[in-house]
């Protein structure tokens, strides 16, 4: 004959706080502040690639465009774009990237001193978004350019170089 | 006694007429009042409504700036040359083949070149189709229905009329072409090509921004089938008889001119660059505009038509 004991209130709430403590140990020990970390990093990694995709999506068709010299069409898609993602750096960049292939350097450098400003990783080595050479390129370009320039912009158009030379030579904002 | 009353009468007037005009003279707007006013020819853009608001803020700039009063002029396009030399403005503002013109025949003096767009003093235009025309490229334009923008327009048809040529079309004999009439010519015609009334259109880059920025149209519905080079925007010039101190003292003040540089107009602070619609002035020699000189041989336009 099994002898059994019938459990009172008391016997089931110390039961449930026995298996609350248990669970709560558990969950302490396997969501340590290791793997807080790691989650908190995977979620800026996905939004980094997320960020980079969209990028891509949105902006790889107009380097396309630039590319095979449709500058027209190609600003035409970037004042588009701008109303969605006004202020957007890689729209500014690109944008900076069409004057400097029409010779309007003042305005390139000021839009990309624009875009370095906006998003650091332009000048980055290492970031997926660099864009180093290309702006080393311009600002070796518009550096003679500025010299050259006497008008009263021209002081404009040197800060803003000077400014992504500083940036190239690895000073901060 | 009477005598005496409007002796003494006459003597308080003349004191206080006196008192008036040295108050008058403290400032210089108020002496700005008195000086025969130097006058400004406004080419109209789009409407001479239009080209008030935004030229007057800058016109009372230039006064502000010079101590010289200033007047707004507006001209029609077409009558800048017969009113410039009939001598009803002093200084000149228009658009950059305007200039040529006076350039080479009056031989007026390039004061600054208007900033606006995405190229600084210069800009382009283009040749556009509907997205999903046939009209895939410029060849494929023969026979088909054209519209250009105002025949003194430098990149809404001079730029096109040349890229046209280069391409091997002649306007003339390849195309049935058309300008529309009346106002607001440039947008007229990119809803005509919109809306299907021509098949091609020659496009100020310019008015395609800023109708896709306001929302007018999407950048989606057209193609911009062949571009043309940039050539000078609009531009300051002065006639070769003015003031040359004056002259320097308006180019300094163009060239001044920033975001935060306001007027007052009817009792209403104005920015100035912003009401105008512009990004600001710089200096360009004049051998920019051997672009538009070049076209305008090859297009057979004022100044070098020949009948």
């Amino acid at each position: 004959m099994v002898n059994c004991v019938k459990q009172d209130i008391f016997d089931r709430l110390l039961l449930t706080a026995f298996v609350v403590t248990c669970a709560a140990l558990l969950y302490i020990a396997v969501a340590s502040p290791a793997n807080r970390s790691t989650a908190v990093t995977d979620d800026k990694a996905l939004a980094r690639e997320g960020q980079l995709l969209l990028i891509k999506t949105l902006y790889d068709p107009l380097e396309k465009l630039i590319a095979d010299g449709h500058y027209q069409s190609a600003l035409l898609q970037l004042e588009e774009l701008a109303k969605k993602y006004p202020g957007e750096p890689t729209g500014l960049l690109l944008r900076g990237r069409i004057q400097a292939a029409r010779g309007a350097l003042p305005e390139a450098v000021a839009g990309y001193s624009a875009a370095v400003r906006a998003n650091g990783s332009f000048v980055d080595a290492r970031s997926p978004l660099s864009r180093r050479d290309e702006i080393a390129a311009l600002v070796a370009s518009a550096s003679q350019a500025a010299n050259d320039t006497g008008s009263a912009e021209a002081h404009q158009f040197r800060q803003h170089l000077y400014y992504l030379k500083s940036r190239l030579a690895g000073g901060c904002e | 006694m009477n005598m005496h009353f409007f002796t003494m009468q006459g003597l308080l007037f003349v004191v206080l007429l006196v008192l008036l005009s040295v108050a008058g003279c403290k400032d210089g707007r108020q002496s700005l009042t008195t000086a025969q006013p130097v006058k400004i020819g406004y080419m109209l853009c789009n409407s001479e409504a239009e080209t008030r608001e935004r030229f007057i803020p800058l016109t009372r700039y230039l006064s502000d700036k010079t101590g010289t009063r200033f007047e707004f002029v507006p001209v029609d396009t077409h009558e800048v040359e017969k009113r410039f030399t009939s001598g009803e403005f002093l200084f000149t503002h228009t658009n950059s083949l305007l200039y040529v013109i006076l350039k080479e025949r009056f031989g007026v003096q390039l004061i600054a070149s208007e900033k606006r767009g995405s190229f600084g003093a210069k800009t382009g235009g283009g040749i556009i189709v509907r997205k999903g025309s046939p009209i895939k490229k410029v060849s494929d334009l023969k026979g088909k229905r054209f519209a250009f923008g105002p025949m003194l327009a430098p990149t809404g048809y001079l730029a096109e009329y040349n890229l046209l040529l280069d391409k091997g079309i002649d306007p003339e004999k390849d195309l049935i072409y058309t300008i529309p009439p009346g106002s607001f010519k440039h947008e007229k015609l990119i809803y005509g090509v919109l809306y299907g009334e021509y098949d091609a259109a020659a496009s100020p880059l310019l008015d395609l921004e800023i109708m896709i920025r306001e929302g007018k149209i999407s950048a989606d519905d057209l193609v911009v089938l062949a571009e043309t080079p940039l050539i000078p925007y609009c531009t300051f010039a002065a006639s070769k008889n003015a003031d040359p101190a004056l002259v320097e003292k308006v180019k300094r003040a163009l060239l001044e001119l920033n975001q935060e540089a306001t007027a007052s107009v009817d009792g209403e602070t104005l920015k100035v660059l912003k009401a105008a619609w512009i990004d600001g002035y710089q200096t360009i020699p004049d051998s920019e505009y051997n672009a538009i000189r070049q076209m305008a041989r090859r297009a057979n336009m004022p100044p070098y038509q020949t009948y």
